[in-house]
């Protein structure tokens, strides 16, 4: 899939660049308003990575033209702005989804993947793993036709720890991603650790969770082969 | 007391005394100009008098063994004249008003008393004009004059209420349509109010220049903030995703890597201060809508849920007893939870193992009452007075304490006029107290 990243801050721009090109994505990189239209019109994208704040202008209007000229691609927009009026407008333009900057790259992955998700309208919504089966649509883990029973968090946290497979997610990280951005400074807590080992402790009544591990110091990770 | 008021009291004030002044120098003048009138009249009947006995001799005018006698003009009363034989020489002619009696009846007369010469002897003439009809005239005068008065005194007052209406309308208008419907000053309405009266225009323009300069200040500090997020931000997010490519390589060592998690821990903070700080100033510069309608009690059980992983965690009950409930309209949800989460988060962080945790709604005289109240270690009376300044805490030991979360609360608490009140026991817990003052009804 093609990515059109337009930040003019190169430093962020190239690290979005490396972490996308390891999940396959191939990335262009626009550190303007000119230089993102041009792009735009040339190639078909099929996400456009977009900062608002640009030297030339702010991104929304990029938004329009690519709305106008057609194009299918699909819109997230980035911004340390992070006025609410701006992520209306934004939405309101066309624009997927929208994250405020800070943003851990492993969640921008899954905002990507959820909007592949819904585009393509994958009728398959449905991943298998080690002998279970999560159906995202329905949020719902089952082993061979039994039901797990899992926490609205618990789910969260496997099914962000399964579509970043293979990747180490810190604590940071996951807690980031089930507590959204409510603002609070105790993040070194062991809520993650608990909500792991309720998870491992459902999970392994059917089978081996081995594949769910603790890196020590650093966080969790599924591993894939 | 209103300008309308006041001014419509001072004119009918005034006027009821000119109104009062008339009433009383009507009277007065109206008998000045009435005697000048009976004297001309006096000296005109003189004059003819003297020319008639002068004419047909005194004799006619007296008689015997009397000493004075009334002529024929005297059948109503109305005037009499008199002449009798006298040895004093008045000089002048002279006026007076005394009282005759008739057949037992007193009339005022205004007489006119002169001396004068015929065939060689001295007489007195005494003319008397009745003042019966001058003062029933009087009367009558001063009635009218008082319902004249009175009719012109109620049409002008209506008339100046309605004028002063008319006149203060601008003004009203300025308070009802400009200054009273500002949230923002980004909202203010600076069409001009329609008027004659150079003060209004000149109110009007001076409040229209002040709104312009507030707005370009708003917008300005707006501007600012904005910049400053975006600036302070975009290096955050360098960091961060740098750090995080770094991690996900895996070539790092144990030993580096945990370092290199702490760097993000680090960075972490920072950019919750950063989001603190941002999202406190743009509750304070009004960014916020407040297009909500909230259930106090849905609220509540949001936020627990919401939270109650951490509950289990620490083995702490949670106790909703809300014996009202209550609609908050024209809040804005979000922030309200985040008010409530960080209640609720606080006294999870400085509670016990096993404690409890009260969230009790209640109506006092009116007023909602929302309680978060635990059974932790409590603040001691020293601390309580510095948990909501910001400055302080930042200034402190960043981990310990209360953190941002108090300041959040307070500024949210403003933003919704609502009040917080905190009582502590150290070692036995604290309460804090969210009174929702003159908010709106309750559900």
């Amino acid at each position: 899939m093609n990515v059109l990243i337009v930040e003019d801050e190169q430093n962020l721009s190239r690290e979005i660049g490396i972490f996308l090109a390891k999940e396959n994505y191939t990335c262009d990189i626009a550190g303007s308003k000119k230089e993102a239209s041009e792009k735009i019109y040339v190639n078909n994208y099929d996400f456009i990575l977009l900062d608002l704040g640009l030297p030339d202008g702010n991104g929304l209007s990029l938004l329009e033209e690519a709305k106008n000229a057609e194009k299918e691609a699909s819109f997230i927009i980035l911004t340390a702005r992070g006025a609410t009026d701006d992520k209306i407008e934004g939405l309101n333009l066309g624009a997927d989804d929208y994250l405020a900057k800070p943003f851990s790259l492993p969640e921008l992955h899954s905002r990507m993947q959820a909007i592949t998700r819904r585009r393509h309208g994958l009728k398959k919504n449905v991943v298998s793993f080690f002998g279970f089966m999560m159906d995202i649509q329905n949020r719902t883990v089952t082993f061979s036709e039994k039901e797990v029973t899992l926490t609205k968090k618990e789910f969260d946290i496997l099914h962000y720890l399964l579509l970043n497979k293979n990747r180490v997610l810190t604590r940071l990280q996951l807690t980031e991603h089930i507590w959204g951005n409510i603002l609070e400074d105790d993040y070194d807590s062991n809520y993650m650790d608990v909500h792991i080992k309720n998870l491992r402790k459902k999970l392994s009544t059917y089978a081996e969770t081995d594949w769910l591990e603790t890196v020590r110091g650093i966080g969790y990770k599924v591993s894939m082969k | 007391m209103k300008l309308r008021t006041k001014l419509s009291l001072y004119s009918t004030l005034s006027k009821l005394l000119v109104l009062v002044a008339f009433i009383i120098i009507v009277p007065i003048i109206i008998s000045i100009v009435s005697t000048q009138h009976t004297d001309n009249r006096l000296q005109i009947m003189k004059d003819k008098v003297i020319k008639i006995v002068n004419k047909v001799g005194i004799k006619e005018f007296l008689q015997e063994e009397q000493d004075s006698i009334f002529a024929s003009y005297n059948i109503l009363k109305e005037e009499y004249i008199s002449i009798e034989a006298t040895e004093k020489v008045m000089p002048v002619v002279q006026f007076e008003n005394t009282q005759r009696i008739w057949d037992d009846e007193t009339v005022d007369y205004r007489v006119l008393n002169v001396t004068f010469r015929h065939a060689g002897h001295l007489y007195m003439l005494e003319i008397g004009k009745s003042l019966a009809v001058v003062k029933e005239l009087n009367g009558v005068l001063q009635k009218v004059a008082f319902f004249v008065l009175i009719i012109s005194f109620a049409i002008t007052i209506l008339l100046n209420i309605g004028y002063s209406n008319y006149l203060l309308r601008p003004f009203h208008q300025i308070i009802e349509k400009k200054l009273k419907s500002v949230d923002t000053p980004e909202k203010f309405n600076f069409e001009t109010i329609p008027t004659t009266t150079a003060d209004f225009v000149y109110l009007d323009q001076t409040i229209n220049e002040m709104m312009h300069k507030i707005k370009d200040t708003f917008t300005r500090e707006k501007e600012f903030i904005s910049n400053v997020s975006h600036e302070l931000l975009t290096p955050i997010s360098v960091l961060q995703t740098r750090f995080e490519n770094m991690l996900s390589e895996g070539k790092m060592d144990e030993e580096n890597a945990i370092r290199l998690i702490d760097s993000l821990k680090t960075l972490n903070r920072l950019k919750k201060v950063t989001n603190t700080l941002l999202l406190i100033s743009r509750i304070e510069n009004e960014q916020y809508l407040k297009n909500d309608s909230i259930n106090m009690l849905e609220l509540t059980s949001e936020v627990v849920s919401e939270i109650e992983e951490r509950f289990t965690s620490k083995n702490i009950t949670a106790i909703i007893d809300f014996k009202d409930n209550y609609q908050l309209k024209n809040g804005n949800h979000d922030l309200l939870f985040t008010l409530l989460f960080n209640l609720v988060n606080n006294a999870i962080k400085y509670n016990v193992e096993g404690g409890k945790i009260y969230l009790r709604g209640m109506m006092r005289q009116g007023t909602f009452i929302l309680e978060v109240e635990d059974t932790g270690i409590g603040i001691s009376n020293e601390q309580i007075g510095n948990i909501f300044s910001r400055f302080k805490r930042l200034n402190a030991n960043f981990t310990e304490g209360y953190g941002l979360g108090l300041p959040i609360v307070r500024t949210i608490a403003e933003f919704h006029n609502i009040e917080v009140i905190v009582t502590s026991e150290p070692g036995k817990g604290s309460v804090f107290k969210l009174l929702f003052e003159n908010n709106s009804k309750m559900s």
